[in-house]
């Protein structure tokens, strides 16, 4: 890191600077605690009434060396093990994940409507789920399913479709022509899915089922396929915050800056195309969270992606876990479908935020 | 200075790790499934109106504490309003009817594998692809629900009253060509000769206009109006919810060319027997050959 | 202080060549401006310096070659100041300038104690202090100017490009705009290269103004030199006056066309 040399001017203590950055670290903070509380909650609520004091009791139990009985039937032990907490760990899992990378596109494209799915992962997706479900595909392959496997790269391969066609039209350099030619991908895409659809409609309803997304868990498996891809575009994005910010400045500034502005774009899409790819191809097509959440966060006055990423991540966890506990409580014994909770909590709490923030000014 | 700007890269990582480990840890301490029992079941829930009637018809009917809303046959089953098909939870069907059995024709939401998490046996039991399968359905509920004998008088039942019916009316049956709607226009989806009801009709010789592989092709009206057939069969004929009457598809633009229609030989199936593969397959028989019969007296 | 040289110069976009063989000395710790007619090629000249379009041709930024200079090291000897600078409206203005300071972090590294006091300092300098929790958003025409060369001069260059500095400001925000760029630029030895539309303002603090013209330099020197109402006639296409005054200032003054018919009130 080099430096000019200074002018000889008697300096003001650096605290008069983003003061912001101890309020940050606050809200952060809060986020942490909102997660641990809603995962709690996700774990103590559900179906089947089970004190959570028991809950606690069956844990303390489990632990080796400790010599207590468990207050739990092993049926509700079951339930909340193996059925309530992976659900929970996918679901906090997946909604950081889609409100991490809804905030990457807003910040790498400039556009507060962007959302995970822009650039066709949703349409190379639910293709590729639907060929796996109309055609029986059954295969495992390194312990993934045939369904999520196709979903994912589904997924990789509408991206790398629209990136050429985008970089075949345009400049190449522009982000436009990108999202242009994930619109066409897309329509192409789901077009075809479409057709599919048609030509096998008694697999129509688990199709449907699919795209309608689901936090439903079998055992581990799912967490299980999607963390390393979760945790690798986790670290990528998390690692661009303050890049982001840069790029906000417009691609001339940035490079005026130095910023390989090509390269920093690649990194950020890449990521953001594998761990939205890996949410999806475990729980299907979940709306809302990745448009809505980095804006509720920019609504708190968090302005700089350094904090603005952590934060919908905590808070795009958060919200996906309680969604999910709707989901599976309101309409006992049967479910939601988590993108219909979603929509209909988030919008008018979203509105709700909007209306008390523009009071502030 | 590099000391420095990796110290908290050091500690993020050291903290995800740590969360890594503890639930890589976790798995397996909280990751010890239920028993399950292998004796017969007491309990059984059924969320596929084909196993609702199979189960009562081969006896296991008093052992049925719930089904779902859609099973409507027989009209005593435990009807669930709320116990959806397409949206079950696992967790609320365990504790809500405590079963030992549960019959599913359709995984939605992981239900099969997180029932058998918590020790409840599961038969799934898709749609049949055509009748040697629908019985092999009835005689493994007869076989999971210690009524095997239930089961095999069941199928030895059906068995013979489709010869029977066979017997009386192939003769009348044999060589006339039908169009099966599962759907009116805009839709236009109709039941191939590959499907299972489809199979029915090849049992008494009759020819479907489409072979389509796909079992469930959508049609276009040309295509019908060109084939002409000379029987139409409705599966979807309630109009109060959303089915066609025999008049509404006589009356569409076209079709009056069509032979069915002309020689007022459109008939409508019962509409839960046709979508459903179980015990009241008899039912689909024997509608089918009367219509048969009946076209035959109009129409030598 | 560092001397810009210019050797030939040209630059195409398509197949459309929009800088033709320019050839321009700028000595260090001067201030050169472009004048020239809507289209000249000033801002791609300027582009061009900054690295973000290819040129033909030599640029030596001191003793280094322009298109040799790493991507960093470029950033860290020249600043631009872009024409409508696109803010984002929801960064504090703290924030914004401290986006300055990225030539100096390392591609995943973030600021440190020296970038924070560099920044502090600037703000100070630039009367910025008490907008420094401000949101871009919420700035007027010409403390936006302000905060925009903050956060040039945040990247220290030693050359300082501006593209239309004082457009869309009152003359009174010009002239801030203008001192303030000029005291800055004795403060810290800066090489200021400069484009605009005002002919008068740019006579008044630039020490050389270069006239573009179709892509190519044709005039060149002091502003006594450049201004001459034959030579801006000839390129501007219009009428002009030009008034050298006793003290060295220079102003332009348009003559406007003769009218068929009188407007009432003239003689």
């Amino acid at each position: 890191m080099t430096t000019t040399p200074l002018p000889d001017v008697v300096l003001p203590a650096p605290a008069v600077l983003p003061r912001a950055r101890g309020r940050d670290a606050l809200w952060l903070g809060a986020g942490v605690i909102v997660l641990a509380l809603s995962m709690l909650a996700g774990l103590f609520v559900g179906a089947v009434d089970i004190p959570p004091q028991d809950i606690v009791g069956d844990l303390i139990s489990r632990i080796p060396f400790v010599h207590m009985h468990s207050p739990l039937s092993s049926i509700d032990a079951a339930i909340v093990w193996q059925l309530r907490l992976p659900r929970v760990v996918l679901g906090a899992l997946v909604g950081g994940m889609l409100a991490l990378c809804g905030a990457a596109y807003q910040g790498i494209f400039r556009n507060p409507l962007a959302d995970p799915y822009l650039l066709g992962v949703a349409a190379g997706a639910g293709l590729g789920a639907t060929i796996a479900i109309v055609f029986a595909i059954d295969i495992t392959v390194v312990g993934v399913h045939a369904l999520p496997m196709f979903a994912f790269v589904g997924a990789i391969v509408a991206v790398g479709l629209a990136y050429i066609v985008g970089r075949s039209v345009g400049a190449g350099r522009s982000s436009t022509t990108l999202v242009l030619g994930g619109v066409a991908v897309a329509a192409f895409l789901t077009a075809m899915q479409t057709f599919l659809q048609q030509r096998h409609t008694d697999q129509l309803a688990l199709v449907y089922n699919w795209i309608l997304g689901t936090v439903a868990t079998d055992g581990w498996s799912e967490v299980i396929t999607m963390l390393p891809y979760a945790l690798l575009a986790l670290v990528v994005i998390l690692l661009h915050g303050r890049l982001l910010d840069v790029m906000g400045l417009g691609d001339d500034a940035a490079r005026t800056l130095g910023v390989r502005t090509a390269q920093v774009r690649i990194a950020v899409i890449g990521a953001v195309t594998i761990g939205t790819a890996a949410a999806v191809a475990v729980t299907g097509l979940i709306g809302f969270v990745g448009l809505i959440i980095p804006h509720v966060v920019r609504l708190l006055g968090i302005r700089t992606h350094r904090t603005l990423l952590p934060l919908s991540m905590l808070l795009g966890a958060s919200f996906l876990v309680l969604c999910d506990l709707v989901a599976r409580t309101a309409v006992s014994p049967s479910e939601l479908p988590i993108g219909v909770v979603t929509a209909v909590i988030g919008a008018p709490a979203f509105a709700l935020v909007l209306r008390t923030s523009r009071v502030h000014g | 200075m590099i000391n420095r700007m990796f110290r908290r890269r050091y500690h993020l990582a050291a903290v995800l790790g740590a969360a890594v480990a503890a639930v890589v840890v976790a798995i397996p301490v909280l990751g010890r499934a239920a028993a399950s029992t292998t004796r017969c079941p007491t309990r059984i829930v059924s969320i596929s109106p084909t196993a609702t009637e199979s189960l009562f018809a081969i006896g296991a009917g008093n052992r049925v504490v719930a089904v779902d809303s859609d099973s409507n046959y027989p009209p005593s089953a435990p009807r669930k309003s709320g116990l959806i098909a397409f949206s079950p939870n696992a967790e609320a069907i365990a504790a809500n009817y405590r079963p030992d059995l549960v019959v599913v024709s359709f995984d939605a939401n992981k239900v099969i594998e997180n029932l058998k998490r918590l020790g409840v046996q599961v038969v799934f039991q898709p749609t049949a692809k055509n009748l040697a399968a629908a019985y092999q359905q009835i005689a493994t509920l007869g076989a999971v629900t210690c009524h095997k004998s239930g089961a095999r008088h069941v199928v030895a039942t059906m068995q013979h009253q489709i010869t029977a019916i066979r017997h009386t009316a192939y003769a009348k049956s044999s060589g006339l060509t039908y169009y099966d709607e599962i759907s009116a226009p805009p839709f236009d989806f109709a039941a191939s000769s590959k499907s299972f009801i489809g199979q029915l009709f090849s049992l008494l010789g009759m020819h479907n206009i489409t072979n389509d592989s796909s079992g469930f092709p959508q049609l276009s009206q040309e295509y019908i109006i060109k084939s002409s057939p000379q029987l139409i069969f409705l599966s979807d004929n309630r109009p109060n919810d959303g089915g066609v009457t025999a008049h509404a598809v006589a009356t569409r633009p076209g079709w009056s060319h069509i032979r069915a229609v002309t020689n007022h030989a459109i008939y409508g199936l019962n509409d839960d027997a046709a979508s459903r593969w179980g015990p009241r397959v008899i039912v689909l028989m024997r509608q089918i050959s009367n219509a048969a019969f009946s076209y035959r007296r109009a129409h030598h | 202080m560092t001397r810009v040289l210019l050797e030939r110069v040209s630059v195409a976009r398509g197949d459309r060549v929009v800088v033709r063989d320019v050839s321009l000395d700028v000595p260090s710790g001067a201030w050169v401006c472009l004048i020239g007619p809507n289209g000249a090629g000033k801002t791609t000249l300027l582009h061009a310096l900054a690295a973000l379009i290819v040129h033909s041709g030599t640029i030596r930024i001191g003793d280094g070659e322009l298109s040799r200079m790493s991507r960093r090291g470029r950033a860290q000897q020249l600043a631009l100041v872009q024409q409508d600078s696109q803010l984002p409206t929801g960064l504090r203005v703290a924030d914004y300038v401290m986006l300055g300071r990225t030539p100096y972090i390392s591609y995943f590294g973030r600021e440190d104690r020296n970038d924070r006091l560099v920044v502090a300092e600037i703000l100070e300098q630039l009367d910025l202090l008490g907008l420094a929790d401000r949101l871009l958003g919420h700035l007027s025409g010409g403390e936006r100017q302000r905060v925009v060369v903050a956060r040039a001069l945040a990247q220290l260059p030693s050359i300082l490009l501006l593209d239309e500095p004082t457009t869309a400001l009152d003359l009174g925000r010009q002239l801030q705009v203008l001192e303030l760029i000029r005291e800055q630029q004795c403060a810290r030895a800066l090489t200021v290269i400069s484009a605009t539309h005002d002919l008068t303002l740019a006579a008044a603090y630039a020490d050389r103004l270069a006239l573009i013209s179709c892509g190519s330099l044709v005039a060149e020197g002091t502003p006594r030199e450049v201004l001459t109402t034959a030579t801006l006639g000839e390129h501007y296409g219009v009428s002009l006056r030009v008034i050298h005054d006793e003290d060295g200032s220079v102003a332009v003054i348009p003559v406007r066309p003769p009218s068929v018919t009188r407007s009432p009130g003239e003689a």
